[in-house]
C-alpha cells in the first residue's frame, strides 16, 4: 500500500565540505519528481555536488523518479561530486535491485555511512 | 413740497402686499412659452430612437431654459415690484402734497386754487388723474373739468374710504390702461374727514422698463441657449468620441480581431472603460488561443497515438503449438509501454515487452526510436543479449540524461522449444506449469541495468542471457510494472502475488488458451481498479505451449 502525490522535502544539513542531506517523504511518482527535480536543481546552481538522498520516509519511487536520480548522478559527477541514497524501505529497494542501480549508484543503510563514505572521498 | 412724514409711515406697507400679488400674473408670459416648449419636446420624446447627442443637447436645452426663464422671470418680478414701489412712493407723495394743500382751499370753497393744485400735480407725466372729492363723494376738483359736480365713480372693485389711512390699487382705467390709485382721505384736526383725494398713477413707465428689461433677458437667455446648445454638442461628440471608438472595437472583437486595440484615451471613466476592454481583448486572444493550442494538441496526440498503436503489432503471431496473447492500456494518450512480436532468422520469434520511464508523448517518442533500432536489429541475430548490449550503444548516444528503457527481451525457438532471454532492468518474466502449478521466474542474476544509462562497460557486464527450455502447457507471461503496480482505491497494489494467482485460476488446468488467460488477467486488473484511473501504462503478453 502507498500513498499517492504527496511529497514533502527538507534540505536538512549542509556542511562546510559541501555536503547536503534532503530528507524526501512521501512518494516520487511522475508529478512529485517534478517538485525534487526543483530543489535538487537548485542545490546544483548553488554549486552544491554532493549530496545525501534521505529516502526513509519514501514508499514508492516511479521511473522517472530513478530517471531523476540517474541524471543527478552524472550532473555531480562530473563536478567531482556525488549522489548517495540512504535508508531505502524494502519496497523502493526491490525496485533499486531489479534496475541493478546499485552498480551505479552508491546507497547506505545509514545517514552516517553516506557522510563517512563522502570523507573519504 | 412739503410732506408730512407720519403719513408716509404707514402707507407702503401695503403697497408691496398689493403690487406683489396682482402684478405676479401679467408677469407670467416667460412660464407660458416654457410650458408650451416643454410640452412640444415630450411629444418627440418616448417615440422616436434619438441619438445621445440629440437627447442630451435637449436637456440641456430644457435646462438653461428652465434656469434662465426662472432667473429673468423672478428678476424682472423683483424689478417690477420695485419700480411699482417707486411710483406708488412718488403718487403717494404728490398725494400726500395735495392733501396738505387743499384742506385751506377746499374749507374755503376756493376751487381755482384747487383746481391750480390739480393741474399742479397733473403737470407729472406719470399722473393720469387726480380728483378731489368732499364728504358726500362729489368731485369738487379735477384734472377733468366735466367730472366737476358729478359723483365720484371710483375705480372697480375699490372700497370705501372709511378709515383715516391712505389705500392703493391697481386698476384698468379705460384711457390709461392700468393704473395705480392712491386715495387718501383728508382730514381735519386728525379725526374728521371732510373728504377724499384720488391720484391715479399710469404704469406704463413701468410697464416699459420691465418689458425692455424683458427682451433684453430673452435675448440673453436666447444667447445661453444657443452657446448652450452648441456646447453640448461639442461637448457630447467629444465625450462620445470614446464610446463610438469602444463600438468599433466590440464590431472588430465580434469579426475575430482579437488583435484590435484601442487608442489611449484621458484617464476619466471612459478610459478605464477602454482599458478593461483592451485588457478583456488580450485576455480573450489569450484564451481563444490556448483554446485553439488545446485542441490542436489534442488532435496531435489523437495522430501520436494512432501512430503508437500502428507500431504495436496488429495481429497475434500464428505459429502451430504455441498460442499469444496481449494487453496493452495507456494511461495518457500515448504510452510508454511497448510490446512486440518478429520473426528471428528462419525458425524463431522474438518477444519483448518494454517500458520506457516516464510517460506520455516523450515517452512514446523513445519508445518509437527504441523499436526502430530493435525491429532492425533483431531479425539477424539469435542472441538477445548481442541485440539488447547493441540496443544500449545505440541509444546511449541519442538519450538524454535521466532517460532510459527497461526491457524483457526472448528469443523463442520453435521447434526446440526453448526459450532464451536477457532482462534489461525490467520485471522478471514468468512461465506458469499448468503441469506442476508451479511458477518459474525469468530474471537475470544479477540484475542488469535498464538501457541507456550505463556506457562504461557496466552493461555489457551485466547484460547476460539465459536458456529455459519449455514443456507442453507452459504459459509465458511478460508484464511491464504498470500491471503489477495497479492500484486500487484502497491504494493496494495489484502486485506480483494477484498477477500469478490469476494467471493461474484463468490457465484452467490448461484448457485456456494465452488469449483466454489474458482476458482474464485483463477482467481482473479492471475489477481491480474500479474507477480509479491508473497512472501507469500496462503492458502484458502471453504465450502458451499447447
Amino acid at each position: 500500500m502507498r500513498k499517492d502525490g504527496s511529497i514533502t522535502i527538507e534540505v536538512r544539513k549542509q556542511d562546510a565540505q559541501g555536503i547536503t542531506v534532503v530528507d524526501v517523504a512521501g512518494v516520487v511518482d511522475t508529478g512529485t519528481t517534478l517538485i525534487l527535480d526543483e530543489h535538487l536543481s537548485a542545490l546544483l546552481r548553488e554549486e552544491r555536488y554532493k549530496l545525501i538522498i534521505n529516502l526513509a520516509e519514501v514508499t514508492y519511487v516511479s521511473s522517472a523518479g530513478w530517471g531523476l536520480f540517474i541524471s543527478l548522478l552524472q550532473k555531480t559527477r562530473e563536478q567531482q561530486g556525488d549522489i548517495k541514497l540512504v535508508a531505502m524501505s524494502q519496497e523502493v529497494r526491490n525496485v533499486f535491485n531489479m534496475l541493478a542501480f546499485s552498480n551505479l549508484i552508491s546507497a547506505y543503510l545509514t545517514e552516517e555511512e553516506a557522510v563517512a563514505a563522502f570523507r573519504q572521498g | 413740497m412739503g410732506l408730512r412724514p407720519v403719513r408716509l409711515h404707514y402707507l407702503i406697507v401695503p403697497i408691496a402686499v398689493h403690487s406683489g400679488r396682482k402684478e405676479g400674473v401679467p408677469a407670467g408670459p416667460g412660464t407660458k412659452v416654457e410650458g408650451t416648449k416643454v410640452n412640444e419636446n415630450k411629444k418627440t420624446w418616448p417615440g422616436k430612437k434619438t441619438s445621445v447627442k440629440i437627447e442630451f443637447a435637449i436637456w440641456v436645452i430644457l435646462l438653461l431654459f428652465a434656469t434662465s426663464g426662472t432667473l429673468a422671470w423672478f428678476m424682472l418680478r423683483s424689478e417690477k415690484e420695485a419700480l411699482t414701489r417707486e411710483v406708488t412712493r412718488r403718487g403717494v407723495a404728490l398725494t400726500q402734497y395735495l392733501a396738505t394743500h387743499s384742506i385751506d382751499p377746499f374749507l374755503t370753497d376756493d376751487k381755482l386754487t384747487l383746481a391750480t393744485l390739480v393741474a399742479d400735480v397733473m403737470k407729472n407725466e406719470d399722473v393720469v388723474y387726480a380728483l378731489i372729492a368732499d364728504r358726500d363723494g362729489r368731485v369738487i376738483a379735477a384734472d377733468r373739468s366735466e367730472l366737476i359736480g358729478n359723483p365720484y365713480r371710483r375705480p372697480p372693485g375699490t372700497y370705501p374710504l372709511d378709515r383715516p389711512e391712505a389705500r392703493t390699487y391697481t386698476w384698468h382705467h379705460d384711457a390709461a390702461g392700468w393704473v395705480i390709485d392712491i386715495g387718501i382721505p383728508l382730514i381735519l384736526e386728525e379725526r374728521t374727514k371732510i373728504g377724499e383725494i384720488h391720484l391715479g398713477m399710469s404704469r406704463a413707465t413701468i410697464n416699459k422698463v420691465v418689458q425692455a428689461a424683458w427682451q433684453k433677458a430673452m435675448g440673453l437667455s436666447g444667447f445661453f441657449i444657443l452657446a448652450g446648445l452648441i456646447g453640448s454638442i461639442v461637448l457630447v461628440t467629444t465625450m462620445l468620441r470614446p464610446v463610438s471608438e469602444l463600438t468599433k472595437g466590440a464590431k472588430a472583437i465580434g469579426c475575430g480581431d482579437f488583435d484590435y486595440q484601442i487608442p489611449r484615451m484621458r484617464q476619466n471613466e471612459l478610459g478605464q472603460l477602454a482599458e478593461t476592454f483592451n485588457h478583456m481583448t488580450r485576455e480573450l486572444k489569450t484564451a481563444t488561443e490556448q483554446a485553439l493550442e488545446q485542441e490542436r494538441i489534442k488532435k496531435e496526440l489523437q495522430v501520436a497515438q494512432q501512430i503508437q498503436q500502428m507500431l504495436l503489432p496488429k495481429h497475434l503471431p500464428e505459429i502451430k503449438g504455441f498460442s499469444f496473447g496481449s494487453l496493452y492500456r495507456a494511461a495518457k494518450e500515448v504510452g510508454g509501454d511497448y510490446y512486440d512480436f518478429f520473426q528471428v532468422g528462419s525458425n524463431r520469434l522474438g518477444v519483448t515487452v518494454a517500458d520506457v520511464c516516464g510517460k506520455g508523448v516523450p515517452a512514446g517518442l523513445l519508445m518509437s526510436v527504441a523499436r526502430s533500432i530493435l525491429k532492425s536489429l533483431a531479425p539477424n541475430q539469435q542472441s538477445p543479449v548481442s541485440v539488447v548490449r547493441e540496443l544500449n550503444r545505440v541509444l546511449l548516444s541519442d538519450f538524454s540524461r535521466g532517460l532510459f528503457i527497461t526491457m524483457f527481451y526472448a528469443v523463442i525457438d520453435i521447434p526446440r522449444r526453448t526459450i532464451l532471454y536477457t532482462s534489461a532492468g525490467h520485471n522478471p518474466g514468468l512461465i506458469y506449469r499448468t503441469g506442476s502449478g508451479e511458477y518459474l521466474p525469468l530474471a537475470l542474476d544479477p540484475p542488469c541495468l535498464p538501457l541507456g544509462v550505463d556506457g562504461s562497460g557496466v552493461f555489457e557486464h551485466l547484460a547476460q542471457e539465459k536458456k529455459v527450455s519449455l514443456q507442453k502447457g507452459d504459459v509465458l507471461v511478460l508484464y511491464t510494472d504498470g500491471v503489477t503496480e495497479a492500484m486500487n482505491e484502497e491504494r493496494e497494489e495489484f502486485g506480483v502475488e494477484r498477477l500469478q494467482k490469476t494467471i493461474k485460476q484463468y490457465a484452467h488446468n490448461g484448457r485456456n488458451n494465452a488469449e483466454g488467460i489474458i482476458h482474464g488477467l485483463d477482467l481482473e486488473i479492471s475489477r481491480f481498479c474500479g474507477d480509479l484511473h491508473q497512472n501507469d501504462d500496462i503492458a502484458v503478453v502471453t504465450m502458451k505451449v499447447e
